[in-house]
């Protein structure tokens, strides 16, 4: 494995199905980050992440991992990564123990007593069958596998979606220690941005298969800003001003790419500072312009 | 390959009771061959006890071969289990190929065929020792074309499933085939087609030499099947 820059380099990235197309995307995920990749259901995230993972071939583009082609080197790649899902993988009369060993014959650097100390740590038991956890328990194991075999990168689809705010921070804690080592990266999808407000160092939006928008979190919160204006006001504000205005009886809320050229245009108006929630939202109605 | 062959047997260790059905009918046709011998049914007319033998002996001998040498079919547990869309996901993310995952199944499949068959052998011979017969070379190519069948059988099963994505469909198909094969089999074996008499006896004898070479080419061809229907791509 040589050194690399981008533990992900995505280029081009398209794959067409009856209804939905995934078109030309391309975005990186620097070595030592972790990238939140956010869109809502339906929006690309699961079959760019399948396409990361050879699960399914792409129709054009070219995916590196590690500084290294995904198809021609696939089998090195998958020795130094994990995927974590939504859902747990793995046959439910499986035991951790079982799941040990197991592992211990996919992954050339299988840590045992890594392993043995995750499951302590989340206190899963060692001899029960993984089909009688918990979401959160299952979740968990799936981490503790993940974590345990020297993984450089870690690609998670979804995987703190239902669980309960005390397991999610237990996991977001989990995975900002993963990152103590700097040559460690993670690619975690979800629609929960507050999860990636809080631990991710960049972010890329996606929405019905196409990109529209990406970089570091803080750039794209500290430029991005709304607007809250009455209706007669935000006739004041010219088109190219603003990404897209949710309208209601009372006024409008008005998004802006870029809040320090707003601040100075629309003085009289008050802007605020946003979330990547709203952010979310309002790309996504970006074609719409004005919405409610 | 130990850890995957240790995931294959995982998968299947409740249908490792098909080693105490194979116990229990190989048991009761022992019990019923005793009898023969030295217990009730020694004490019925000679003439009704030669004409009984001569319907049971065969049924003696072959039955327990046939679900011993099924025991192969133990994994297809493991093929319906990693029907599991989410499970082939994880696979394809491992660093493991479709060939090694394959070559596990099919290692445990072939050796519980095996255990089978030599089960089949050493149960035909015990029957034929307290028979007070000689256990022949027919007897080992009878039980040996069982062992053929039921691997082509099992294979044809296994690749079905994956091919098919679902266990129901492929026992359809797969009877189908069998019906098939047996109206062909009730034709040859009717004397008005003009198919010599004994030809049939003679066909395990013929395959016999040849049957390391075809256990080994149906396996291979399962690994094979196996393995490049796990290659696919979802879509």
């Amino acid at each position: 494995m040589s050194d690399y820059q981008n533990a992900i380099e995505i280029s081009g990235l398209t794959k067409k199905y009856d209804g939905f197309t995934l078109d030309n995307i391309s975005f990186n995920v620097p070595k030592g980050s972790i990238m939140g990749f956010i869109g809502q259901n339906g929006a690309g995230k699961t079959t760019t992440i399948k396409a990361l993972l050879n699960i399914i071939r792409a129709d054009s583009g070219s995916i590196k991992m590690l500084g290294m082609d995904n198809i021609t080197h696939e089998y090195e790649i998958k020795e130094n990564i994990a995927a974590v899902f939504d859902e747990l993988p793995f046959h439910e009369e499986f035991t951790a123990k079982n799941l040990s060993v197991m592992f211990s014959g996919l992954y050339k650097n299988w840590d045992n007593a890594k392993f043995s100390e995750y499951l302590d740590r989340f206190q899963l038991p060692q001899r029960k069958k993984v089909g009688k956890f918990s979401k959160g328990m299952k979740m968990k194991i799936q981490i503790a596998t993940a974590l345990s075999h020297g993984a450089k990168l870690l690609i998670m689809d979804e995987a703190t979606t239902g669980l309960d705010p005390v397991v999610r921070n237990e996991m977001l804690d989990i995975f900002l220690e993963y990152l103590q080592d700097e040559s460690n990266s993670i690619l975690m999808s979800s629609h929960i941005t507050t999860d990636l407000e809080k631990v991710a160092d960049s972010v890329t939006f996606i929405d019905r298969g196409r990109l529209l928008i990406s970089g570091y979190k803080d750039d794209i919160l500290d430029t991005h800003g709304v607007i809250k204006c009455s209706k007669a006001d935000f006739k004041e504000i010219a088109a190219e001003d603003f990404i897209s205005a949710r309208i209601n009886e009372f006024g409008a809320e008005v998004m802006v790419a870029d809040r320090a050229a707003a601040k100075q245009k629309y003085s009289g108006l008050t802007l605020d500072k946003t979330t990547l929630e709203e952010i979310m939202l309002f790309y996504v109605n970006k074609d719409k312009k004005e919405w409610s | 390959m130990k850890a995957l062959i240790y995931r294959e047997l995982i998968l299947c260790r409740k249908n490792l009771a098909m080693v105490i059905g194979f116990i229990g009918v190989a048991g009761f046709m022992l019990l019923v061959q005793l009898s023969f011998e030295i217990g009730n049914l020694s004490k019925l007319p000679p003439e009704a006890t030669e004409a009984m033998g001569e319907a049971v002996i065969p049924m003696m001998l072959y039955m327990p071969a046939m679900i011993g040498c099924m025991l192969g079919t133990l994994c297809e547990v493991g093929v319906i289990k990693d029907l599991n869309p989410r499970w082939n996901r994880f696979r394809i993310s491992t660093p493991v190929s479709a060939w090694k995952f394959s070559a596990a199944r099919c290692i445990v499949f072939t050796s519980a065929s095996l255990i089978g068959y030599g089960l089949s052998l050493a149960y035909a011979a015990l029957v034929c020792a307290i028979r007070g017969e000689a256990f022949t070379l027919n007897i080992f190519a009878v039980i040996t074309l069982i062992l053929l069948g039921t691997t082509l059988f099992s294979t044809l099963f296994q690749l079905g499933i994956m091919l098919l994505g679902s266990s129901d469909k492929a026992g359809i198909v797969l009877l189908g085939l069998c019906m098939a094969v047996g109206a062909v089999f009730v034709y040859l074996t009717d004397p008005q087609n003009g198919i010599e008499s004994g030809v049939l006896e003679k066909i395990p004898l013929a395959i016999l030499p040849f049957s390391p070479l075809i256990f080994a080419a149906l396996v291979a061809a399962g690994w094979a099947g196996t393995a490049l229907l796990m290659k696919r791509r979802e879509k």
